[in-house]
């Protein structure tokens, strides 16, 4: 892995958790879903798993606790991107299908949890833990389906002509 | 314009799942209900009852007889004017202490573990809430 490309995961993590507190005031409604799925159409599968443990261990430093009840299904459900990206949605780049995508992860990642969050409530019965999560993973889901659907285009086209053009900053040239 | 239409289809359905499970979690209008703190030694440190009325919520009447405190974006303590969280978390109520990160305050309605939050419990006539508190599992103390 070049310095170039370590950089831009850096940059990428650092993206990903900024707006992540930006949006802490509104539950389950951020951009988090929409720039896994951006820097993972850009990044390989190995360059897309550094940048998710990264950003998970800096959102577990952040937020306190290192609790492993969190971290291992954070980054379970987070790793399910870049393997569904590079296996059953084929590197596609259609918006509408990883939109869909991004729906059925809200409910995925709400799900990964609920073992580990029995084990810690105590709670025997899942239904419990379902019946009071499912609309945070509505909430996430239609979230994760409005921005991916709106603004993966504009965001990959950005990013993409960005790596293409060789620097990360615009050069002033003088005639 | 399909892109659109299925795009409001979606959120269309999901504002409607919000309005049904809203609907569902309805409570009484009014009546009693039991309030029990228990601190980290089990010990029962208080039992009381407490009258409820139309548009009253366990919070509002947590935060009118017991001293509680709330926490920030940052789960840290605040005065619950202060929360700027869209629903509250409380860390502290009257001598029970917790701070998130290793010990939280659990919630059991009737005997039985809450799976909604103190902003989101429905009050029920001669309902006993128990306020608990809890080590986390996992947490490194």
């Amino acid at each position: 892995m070049t310095t170039r490309r370590l950089m831009m995961i850096a940059v990428a993590i650092a993206v990903t958790f900024v707006q992540e507190q930006m949006f802490l005031l509104l539950p389950n409604i951020q951009l988090t879903v929409l720039l896994m799925f951006v820097f993972v159409s850009v990044f390989t599968y190995k360059e897309s798993l550094v940048y998710i443990i990264g950003y998970v261990l800096l959102d577990n430093l952040y937020m306190g606790g290192f609790n492993l009840f969190y971290m291992i299904p954070m980054l379970f459900a987070w790793s399910l991107i870049p393997f569904a990206y590079h296996t059953v949605l084929r590197r596609t780049t259609n918006e509408m299908t990883l939109a869909f995508a991004a729906f059925v992860f809200g409910f995925v990642y709400g799900w990964s949890f609920l073992p580990f969050n029995m084990i810690q409530t105590g709670i025997d019965n899942m239904w419990v833990y379902l019946s009071a999560d499912i609309m945070w993973e509505i909430t996430m889901a239609v979230t994760g389906f409005v921005t991916v659907n709106y603004l993966f285009q504009p965001l990959r086209k950005t990013l993409v002509r960005t790596l293409e053009s060789g620097v990360l900053t615009p050069a002033k040239s003088y005639k | 314009m399909k892109k659109l239409f299925i795009t409001l289809a979606v959120v269309g359905i999901a504002a409607i799942s919000f309005f049904i499970s809203d609907y569902l979690r309805q409570g009484d209008d009014h009546g009693t209900i039991t309030i029990v703190l228990v601190d980290q030694l089990g010990d029962t440190i208080s039992s009381q009852t407490h009258d409820f009325e139309v548009d009253d919520t366990l919070f509002d009447i947590l935060s009118e007889h017991y001293t509680i405190q709330c926490a920030d974006m940052q789960y840290q303590p605040t005065t619950c004017q202060d929360s700027v969280l869209m629903e509250h978390v409380i860390l502290t109520i009257d001598g029970i202490e917790t701070d998130w990160q290793n010990t939280y305050i659990a919630i059991y309605v009737n005997d039985e573990y809450s799976s909604y939050g103190i902003s989101d419990i429905p009050l029920e006539d001669g309902a006993v809430y128990r306020f608990q508190h809890e080590v986390v599992e996992g947490a490194f103390e």
